[in-house]
């Protein structure tokens, strides 16, 4: 029985090593080790990728790194549900949001999303991405005044492609259905992506989709229209809905942005939005997110409460006919 | 389109620098061990590595995920040949005949197999799409919603096929997997279907369910195989076989063709992706060898087949990225990101801008294939390692990867549960004759068919109708005709094939019953939508399987009306043995997220010969030695992953 005792002290042994290795805490000024970010989407996803991107100077504003971890599923829902349930609140571990796609969800799916606005903290926002109005290269359309001429004389014919039920895309045609007093044909895919494939090879007549897609995309496309306030510098020829007389505004935008749980201390809250305001100003984060295709707008903490509720109300009002029904 | 070959042999010498060498080495060495890991896609593989080329230069950055993507695709292999669980759902196909090969005592020569028909099959892809990258891209753009759903109905015809027992039972199965993929949210309707619990709000995952179908019975078979007396085999390298296996091989011109074709075609198609190619080509081998009864109970042709397909769609898959920057397949996806890291914005004009970097990673992935053939060659040897590894010892690893595996996918623990469930129920179903092949094929292709079905339906409610919108335009015409060829293919197989062994067990009868009455239950109360869209996928698939489930009644009362005898062989289950398992497999979960993954992975492994030894064992002496060995994998896996790659692990008060 000699190498049964030895083996139950290696066992004694090693369990003994671990626990020193995972008690080795010291308490210190926060941050002292690093901090997660919780993405909702897949790696090599838009938000992942931008993720990945403004985070890479956290160790020169922050003095520590931050490790992204993806939780994908339900088109974001497992990683905010996850998040707003589970995430520790001392600061050490936050998420990135997709406005409007959580808000959308917390208003038409109450009893599945359990985020909203009021359970999560905004942190800082870093970047925006305009839906655009697309349709193929050798499509008859060459306006949205052509579409929606259109789109009249044929209610329920003209079909539209975005990246899901209730994104960004989806939301753009609910706004200029409205507008335009129209009846299309919305057609959700599962990602930006095949939703654009869609549109190049025909299979669709038109459809809204990401700037930075759609732009590298541009010769096999026409950019009709952006759904945005002001119009973009990737594309600076082409008119807002708003400029060719089409009530659209930014509600649609992708934004993304990092928030934090509820009950997370207010001066962690503090230190984190004026570090990450700053790292997403950064001159080497800015060339990378351009020559990604990814437009930028860092908003303080603020200014994105004002952003969110100011989305919550708009979304409120566009779901409402759909959701009435 | 000559010059896309000088332009790739031009930049052979860039390749060749020190640094450049040294990345794509590792990338290749690595990419075979991360592909090999149950759980590890190439898709995570590359996702994993894509933050790491952000600090180098663009070139070096390409080569290796270049490297690493042609590895991993072929790594997963290793895993399916070796232990039976597939490293990616590509390599499913790969353990039907691979497994048994090597249970016989040939890891090596099936290895050695495996990874000179993926070399042939990957550089046949690659060459496919230097030459035809414009052309190429042009077809890929054909394929839209109607066409895609009849390229995965003529998918699922392949299930029928698959498995060992009876056709009925296999398609059963299919369904089955057709109904998970129904769960959660429907990405066309929105509406959720099935959430019987929080656990599923996300839907169920491909790899976990993968992991989950194949690791957890094959765990459970281990342990009742302990202890019983097996022919004992001993496992020892073969020497001197490289010629005459690499001689071998090269004359299954037919199968290497079939395989190189079908991956070939399928890595083109977008959205279908490589999880389907290697099943697809063994189907077709089997259907065209003169010999299908022996696909299944280890035949080298099987893993030709398998192996020439999931590394041809290599090349292919990229076709739509490069050209009209869309990726075809996941991890294309993941691959544009690291592209545009750099700056690079892929389509038509990608050759004329970067022609050089491109050129690069294309080459990369090229020379990957050679180095991931000596590389392959090299580990094969050592598999005998692994094929030593006793039962037991290989049941507690195979837990604890699968767990390391799944919760890396997503960082869900919620995988792990449904892993598990799904794994337990497979276990006792595969008592009753059922195999998991189908029930993965169901799981992915169910999910493309109902997508692009209810897309095809809106948009053709849109304009031109159902049924011109689904039946005409002459890609649809030839695969519902492949379509039906296939069926008819297998009805006359099974007519023919009168040497099958009878399979109808008299508790058949138990399992038809259970099967009719379970999914009429479902489709009655558990289903319930507001969408009528949501609800055709699921009610048709609930209703064919209890039409299915009828067929078999029916087949069982012809046989005992008949008087023809049932084969009564009992279902031998090894109750407590396997009840024990099982709940110190829950405890090991319950701790995980408390005291975190090694920690409670040791106290697992440390314990389990414990539990299971034989009393006559006389276990302990070299355990000692186990222990320490198993420790440096733990420090390994934990260095590598949790450090290098920061894969995360469940955590608890401790690591």
């Amino acid at each position: 029985m000699r190498w049964k005792g030895l083996y139950l002290k290696a066992i004694v042994l090693a369990v003994a090593c671990l626990f020193l290795l995972g008690s080795t805490v010291i308490a210190g000024e926060y941050p002292d080790k690093p901090i997660k970010l919780i993405v909702s989407y897949s790696p090599g996803g838009a938000t992942d990728f931008q993720a990945r991107i403004v985070t890479m100077k956290a160790q020169t504003y922050l003095g520590q790194p931050i490790v992204i971890i993806n939780k994908p599923g339900g088109g974001g829902m497992v990683g905010w549900n996850w998040f707003v349930t589970s995430a520790s609140k001392d600061g050490y571990e936050l998420v990135a949001y997709n406005v409007p796609h959580f808000i959308a969800q917390s208003i038409v799916y109450p009893d599945k999303a359990k985020y909203n606005i009021n359970n999560m903290e905004p942190i800082a926002n870093w970047g925006t991405d305009p839906a655009v109005l697309v349709v193929p290269k050798n499509s008859p359309f060459n306006s949205v005044q052509d579409l929606v001429d259109y789109a009249k004389k044929n209610p329920g014919k003209v079909t539209f492609s975005g990246a899901g039920r209730f994104v960004g895309h989806h939301i753009a045609l609910l706004q200029l259905e409205k507008a335009a007093g129209i009846k299309a044909k919305y057609i959700p895919y599962k990602g930006g992506v095949p939703a654009l494939l869609a549109v190049i090879s025909g299979e669709v007549m038109a459809g809204f989709n990401n700037t930075s897609d759609a732009y590298r995309s541009r010769d096999r496309l026409k950019i009709l229209a952006v759904a945005d306030i002001k119009r973009n510098p990737f594309i600076p020829d082409v008119k807002t809905f708003q400029e060719l007389g089409f009530n659209v505004d930014d509600t649609s935008n992708n934004r993304r942005g990092i928030a934090a749980p509820k009950g997370t201390p207010p001066e962690i809250i503090k230190k984190l939005s004026d570090a990450f305001v700053k790292m997403f100003k950064d001159k080497k984060v800015q060339k990378r997110m351009k020559d990604g295709g990814s437009g930028m707008m860092v908003l303080t903490r603020e200014e994105t409460k004002e952003m969110w509720s100011r989305t919550e109300k708009e979304l409120q009002k566009v779901f409402k006919e759909i959701l009435s029904k | 389109m000559l010059e896309g070959l000088t332009g790739v042999i031009g930049i052979i010498p860039d390749i060749f620098t020190f640094n450049n060498m040294l990345v794509l080495l590792t990338g290749v060495f690595g990419g075979i061990i991360l592909g090999a890991l149950p759980g590890v896609s190439p898709t995570l593989a590359v996702a994993l590595l894509v933050p790491f080329t952000f600090y180098m230069d663009p070139t070096t950055g390409l080569i290796l995920l270049g490297a690493v993507y042609a590895a991993s695709v072929a790594g997963g292999a290793i895993s399916a040949i070796l232990i039976n669980v597939p490293g990616a759902p590509a390599n499913i196909a790969t353990l039907l005949d691979g497994y048994p090969l090597a249970r016989s005592g040939k890891a090596q020569s099936t290895l050695y197999m495996c990874f000179i028909s993926s070399f042939i099959g990957g550089v046949f892809g690659m060459m496919i799409m230097i030459f035809l990258t414009l052309p190429l891209s042009e077809v890929a753009l054909k394929f839209q919603s109607t066409e895609i759903f009849w390229i995965s109905i003529l998918g699922l015809t392949v299930v029928a096929g698959l498995g060992s027992g009876s056709i009925i039972k296999s398609l059963i199965a299919g369904a089955f997997g057709v109904w998970l993929s129904t769960i959660g949210a429907n990405p066309t309707t929105g509406e959720f279907r099935f959430v019987f619990h929080e656990v599923l709000t996300g839907g169920i995952h491909i790899v976990p369910a993968l992991i989950g179908l194949f690791a957890i019975p094959q765990v459970f078979t281990l342990i009742e195989w302990y202890g019983t007396q097996r022919t004992i085999i001993k496992f020892q390298p073969e020497k001197g076989i490289f010629f005459r296996t690499f001689l071998r091989t090269l004359k299954m011109v037919r199968v290497l063709g079939i395989g190189s074709i079908v991956g070939t075609i399928i890595g083109l198609i977008p959205g279908v992706g490589g999880q389907v190619a290697g099943i697809v080509a063994y189907d077709q081998a089997k259907k065209f060898s003169r010999h299908p009864e022996k696909y299944g109970t280890g035949i080298p042709d099987g893993v030709v087949a398998a192996e020439s397909a999931n590394n041809a769609m290599v090349g292919p898959s990229l076709v739509p990225l490069l050209t009209l920057s869309i990726p075809g397949s996941p991890t294309a996806a993941v691959l544009l990101g690291g592209l545009l890291i750099h700056g690079i914005f892929p389509g038509p004009n990608l050759f004329l801008l970067h022609g050089h970097l491109v050129n690069t990673f294309i080459g990369s992935l090229l020379l990957a294939q050679l180095l991931m053939l000596v590389f392959g060659i090299i580990l094969s040897r050592y598999s005998y390692w692994v094929m030593r590894v006793p039962d037991l010892y290989m049941a507690a690893s195979i837990i604890v990867l699968a767990v390391f595996g799944t919760y890396s996918v997503n960082n869900s623990f919620n995988d792990v549960i449904i892993m598990f469930s799904v794994g337990i129920v497979m276990y006792i179903a595969s008592k009753f004759g059922f195999s998991p092949a189908p029930v993965v094929m169901g799981l992915i292709l169910g999910g493309i068919a109902e997508n692009s079905f209810l897309k095809g339906m809106l948009i053709a409610s849109a304009g031109e109708g159902f049924l011109k919108y689904f039946f005409t335009g002459w890609i649809n015409i030839t695969i519902i005709i492949l379509c039906v060829v296939s069926i008819l293919f297998g009805v006359m197989g099974t007519l023919k094939d009168k040497g099958r062994k009878k399979v109808i067990n008299r508790y058949d009868l138990i399992v038809a019953i259970l099967v009719i009455s379970g999914s009429l239950a479902i489709y009655k109360f558990a289903l319930k939508v507001k969408d009528p869209l949501s609800a055709i996928f699921p009610s048709a698939t609930l209703i064919i399987m209890a039409g299915l489930a009828s067929l078999l009644l029916v087949q069982v009362l012809v046989s005992m009306v008949s008087n023809k005898k049932l084969d009564a062989t009992g279902i031998d289950i090894p109750i407590s043995k396997v009840v024990l398992l099982f709940l110190y497999t829950v405890v090991y979960f319950y701790s995980l997220n408390r005291i975190g993954f090694y920690l409670s992975s040791f106290l697992f492994y440390a314990v389990f010969p414990f539990l299971f030894r034989r009393s006559k064992d006389t276990l302990l002496k070299d355990l000692s030695v186990k222990i320490v060995v198993s420790c440096i994998f733990m420090g390994i896996l934990y260095f590598l992953f949790n450090l290098i790659l920061k894969v995360q692990t469940p955590a608890g008060a401790f690591i």
